[in-house]
């Protein structure tokens, strides 16, 4: 089980304490032994052992005392004498009493009970038996008198002698007591210090040793997680602060190694949105080279363009001159011929005239239609009545119409207010379109309608017919230059092809639009639409129109 | 015991005023029963001047003087006791009694510086030579029997008996530092160290103890502890173990309650000391009569002369008293009567006697 290190220290600090707390209590305790045996050798054994010794050079005074009395012949050193035993035996009652008094081991009260009684004795022997005794036995070379009380006085000796040693056994049990608690305290003062280091010691070389190896293999894994090897982890061992450091620092590794695949992965997608961006960068600059590129085969193609129309409105101006004059004088010869009467070249003629005019035609509007690309057409303005205009331009298709045995009707309102528009231009393109449906209509009817719209200032005129109708796949191409919605029909029903392209132009020139809705085999209607007051257009107008006719484009 | 000696007291006034000494019909027939029993010996009033009564007694206080005594340890208590009791008889008479062994008082005896010598074996004839030298005359009156007790430490149970062979090889003088263990003495004895306690060499129980065990007086092994006071042996061997002792029979029944007996096997099988086998000469060769040396001239003193007066009259008592065998009365009539012609002289001439029975002695005393 791995404690914290702050657990360990202060588990090491209170064992520590525990042992100096023991320490005191057991120091404390022996002291008191001490202290006890100390003052029981003071009050005690020190007063034993003197009365004890005061005992016994008591009975050896009384002993000499008894010899001088033996050796002492006159009366009055026997007098002297006598009364120093008498003193004496005074002084050993004294020293009974006070011995008694002190508390004593029962060996030690009994053998002073001995002691005493046998003084006792020997006292009586000695005034009933050794004292008038001596005062007879001078002459001998023994004293039976006094060698017979021997056996008491060596007694007395051993008693008194015993009586010191149990005193001074008393006393060096007391100090071998407190040299034992002084001894014991020592040592275990010693050992509860030695403890006490040892204890400090292996915690602290134990730790120490722990943390300096824990860091330092925390050191060496953070180094090399510093130089990148994101693959090494710290063995987490322990639930101290160390183990919480190395599993926080694992952690950490972790965390590392998972924001460094982010990284890499965010490089990754960087990286591929670089390449992608340059790759976006160069397909611009091929765009905008391609747009130049565009622009410049524009402008080449409309100078182009432009040259075409130039060269045709040149060449149809050189033409058509020449047409008239021979349309002019074919038309002398038949008036000369049918004056004449010669009647069979008359149908050659018509042919040559007719020829002639269709031709004419094409010139005109291919003439028509390279001024208007040119800019060069110009709009002749006026107050236009357009219900005469009408009349007028159904009167001119009457014929076109009966050719194909289709009728043609106007419908327009009694009262029509006149608007201010070129009323030429307005005529060609009503023109255009009738003589286009009467082209594509056989047996069916034709109707042109005119309506005012009020709300929008404009006049709508609507051509209708009962036709062949036009395909969505022809109308695309419908209002093209030069073409026909069916390029057969150029060679079926004639036409130069480029009727509805100019109308479609002319329109636009007077401010307004042309539009067609169509069923193929059923019939088609073509809306003009022109504004009541006509305002000259302007050129923008007409490049959005060209814009929109252009065939390079879209 | 006030009434006997109340009886003494008026016997012997009486006797005193006839100026004659009573003859030995006089006194009282001594029977074996009495010689036992010494408290119930009526006293002798043959020479009795005072008796123990009259310590107050106008004629015990008219006494003065000093009467000095000196001699055998072994005598020393029937010595002692008759002195105390005669204190009370003569409070004024000064009884000075020493102890210096028979030959030590002997010596003073002969060149009168005393006047009475205990002793515990007779006076020999170097001695009465120096006596004789001196002007000195002695009456000779042995007082009672003594065996000279072999003693040793209760706890050697083993040493219950010794033969006299036994004994010479253990005190002779070749074994003095020869014999050292009990086992020499005796095979099945314990191989402990021999601790010897005796007279000392002016000691007359010295002097008889070697005449009758190595069989020349004086001659003995010199490593044993000597002392001419008896109490001194006594002491020592109560408290010495593998120890052997010996002193007068009074002494071992002083002691006996601390001290185990050693009988003696001279022959006839192991005996121990008794009042009955030293009176009958059983007791051999230890047994032997204890004397009293008398100064003739110091007779002519009066306090010495009831001083020795009181002695002869109590003797039998105080000797029983004592410890010590009585003399048989018919022997005592004899002595009494040498008292009363104060007949100097030893009967046993200076040779030293051992063995000598009360037959014996009564023998020589009547030769």
């Amino acid at each position: 089980m791995y404690l914290s290190f702050r657990a360990k220290l202060l588990g090491a600090f209170a064992a520590n304490l525990l042992l100096l707390v023991a320490l005191g209590i057991f120091v404390i305790h022996q002291m008191g032994t001490m202290e006890g045996r100390a003052a029981f050798i003071g009050g005690q054994a020190i007063p034993a052992l003197e009365y004890a010794g005061q005992i016994d050079v008591d009975v050896h005074r009384y002993r000499t005392l008894q010899q001088e009395y033996l050796i002492n012949v006159s009366a009055a050193d026997r007098q002297r004498v006598g009364d120093e035993l008498a003193v004496l035996e005074q002084q050993m009652d004294e020293n009974f009493d006070a011995f008694g008094r002190l508390t004593l081991a029962d060996e030690q009260r009994s053998v002073l009970g001995r002691l005493r009684a046998t003084w006792a004795i020997y006292t009586r022997l000695t005034h009933d038996e050794f004292m008038p005794d001596s005062e007879q036995q001078n002459t001998g070379t023994v004293q039976p008198s006094f060698n017979r009380m021997n056996p008491y006085y060596t007694d007395l000796l051993g008693a008194s002698r015993r009586l010191s040693e149990l005193s001074r056994t008393q006393s060096a049990d007391a100090v071998a007591v407190v040299n034992g608690a002084y001894e014991t305290s020592r040592y275990v003062i010693l050992a509860v210090a030695g403890g006490a280091v040892i204890i400090s010691a292996v915690i602290g070389l134990v730790l120490g040793g722990t943390i300096v190896r824990r860091v330092g293999r925390l050191t060496e894994t953070a180094l090399a997680v510093a130089d990148g090897d994101l693959e090494r982890s710290v063995p987490a061992v322990g639930n101290d602060e160390l183990g919480r450091l190395a599993r926080n620092f694992n952690q950490m590794i972790l965390s590392l190694r998972h924001q460094r695949l982010l990284l890499e992965e965010r490089n990754r997608e960087l990286l591929a949105s670089l390449a992608n961006e340059r790759a976006l960068r160069e397909d611009l600059v091929l765009r905008r080279a391609a747009e130049a590129a565009a622009l410049q085969a524009e402008a080449a193609a409309t100078a182009a363009n432009q040259a075409k129309s130039m060269f045709l409105a040149t060449m149809s101006h050189e033409l058509r001159t020449p047409l008239q004059a021979i349309l002019g004088y074919a038309q002398i010869i038949q008036f000369e011929v049918q004056a004449d009467g010669q009647s069979n070249v008359l149908p050659q003629l018509d042919r040559i005239i007719s020829a002639g005019r269709h031709l004419q035609t094409i010139i005109n509007n291919v003439l028509d239609f390279s001024k208007i690309e040119q800019g060069k057409m110009d709009l002749d303005r006026s107050i236009v009545n357009v219900g005469a205009l009408a009349r007028d331009v159904i009167s001119i298709v009457q014929p076109l119409a009966a050719q194909r045995k289709n009728t043609l009707k106007l419908d327009c309102p009694v009262y029509v207010s006149p608007i201010e528009t070129d009323s030429g231009k307005l005529r060609q393109v009503l023109y255009n379109l009738l003589a286009n449906a009467c082209k594509f209509t056989e047996h069916g009817a034709i109707v042109l309608s005119v309506q005012l719209d009020d709300a929008a200032d404009q006049i709508c005129f609507a051509i209708s017919d009962t036709g062949i109708g036009i395909s969505p796949e022809q109308m695309d191409r419908l209002f093209q230059p030069f073409v026909q919605a069916d390029t057969s029909t150029t060679r079926r029903y004639g036409g130069t092809g480029l009727g509805l392209a100019l109308s479609l132009q002319l329109c636009a020139l007077l401010g307004g639009a042309l539009s067609v809705s169509s069923e193929l085999g059923v019939g088609s209607i073509f809306t003009v639409r022109i504004p009541t007051d006509s305002q000259p257009h302007d050129d923008l107008a007409l490049a959005e129109y060209t814009h929109a006719i252009d065939p390079s484009r879209r | 015991m006030a009434a006997q000696r109340l009886i003494g007291l008026v016997m012997f006034i009486v006797l005193a005023g006839c100026g004659t000494l009573a003859g030995p019909s006089s006194a009282s027939a001594p029977t074996p029963a009495d010689a036992t029993s010494p408290m119930a010996t009526p006293t002798p009033v043959a020479l009795a001047i005072i008796g123990p009564g009259a310590s107050r007694d106008k004629l015990g206080t008219q006494l003065r003087g000093e009467v000095v005594i000196d001699g055998s340890s072994t005598v020393f208590p029937i010595s002692e006791l008759v002195s105390h009791e005669f204190r009370a008889v003569a409070p004024n008479v000064t009884v000075r009694l020493g102890v210096s062994g028979t030959s030590g008082g002997l010596r003073k005896f002969c060149s009168g510086s005393i006047a009475i010598a205990d002793a515990s074996r007779p006076i020999t004839s170097a001695e009465m030579q120096v006596c004789a030298s001196n002007s000195v005359a002695f009456i000779e009156l042995p007082i009672g029997y003594d065996g000279i007790s072999l003693v040793t430490h209760p706890s050697d149970t083993w040493l219950t008996c010794l033969t006299v062979a036994e004994l010479r090889r253990l005190w002779e003088p070749q074994a003095e530092r020869a014999i050292t263990s009990w086992r020499q003495v005796r095979p099945t004895f314990p191989d402990a160290p021999i601790a010897l306690f005796g007279a000392g060499a002016d000691s007359g129980t010295y002097d008889y103890f070697t005449e009758a065990i190595v069989g020349t007086p004086k001659a003995s092994r010199h490593d044993y502890t000597g002392t001419e006071d008896d109490y001194i042996t006594a002491q020592s061997v109560v408290s010495t173990p593998d120890s052997l002792g010996f002193f007068g029979y009074a002494y071992y029944r002083k002691f006996e309650r601390q001290l185990a007996l050693v009988a003696v096997d001279s022959g006839s099988g192991c005996v121990l000391p008794s009042a009955a086998t030293i009176a009958d000469g059983h007791y051999a060769p230890l047994s032997r009569p204890l004397f009293l040396y008398i100064n003739r001239s110091a007779l002519d003193r009066s306090e010495v002369r009831a001083f020795v007066e009181y002695y002869s009259a109590n003797v039998a008592r105080v000797v029983a008293a004592s410890r010590y065998v009585p003399l048989p009365d018919d022997i005592s009539a004899v002595i009494r009567r040498r008292l009363e012609r104060r007949t100097d002289g030893s009967v046993f001439g200076g040779t030293p006697q051992i063995g000598i029975s009360a037959r014996e002695l009564l023998a020589l005393e009547e030769r």
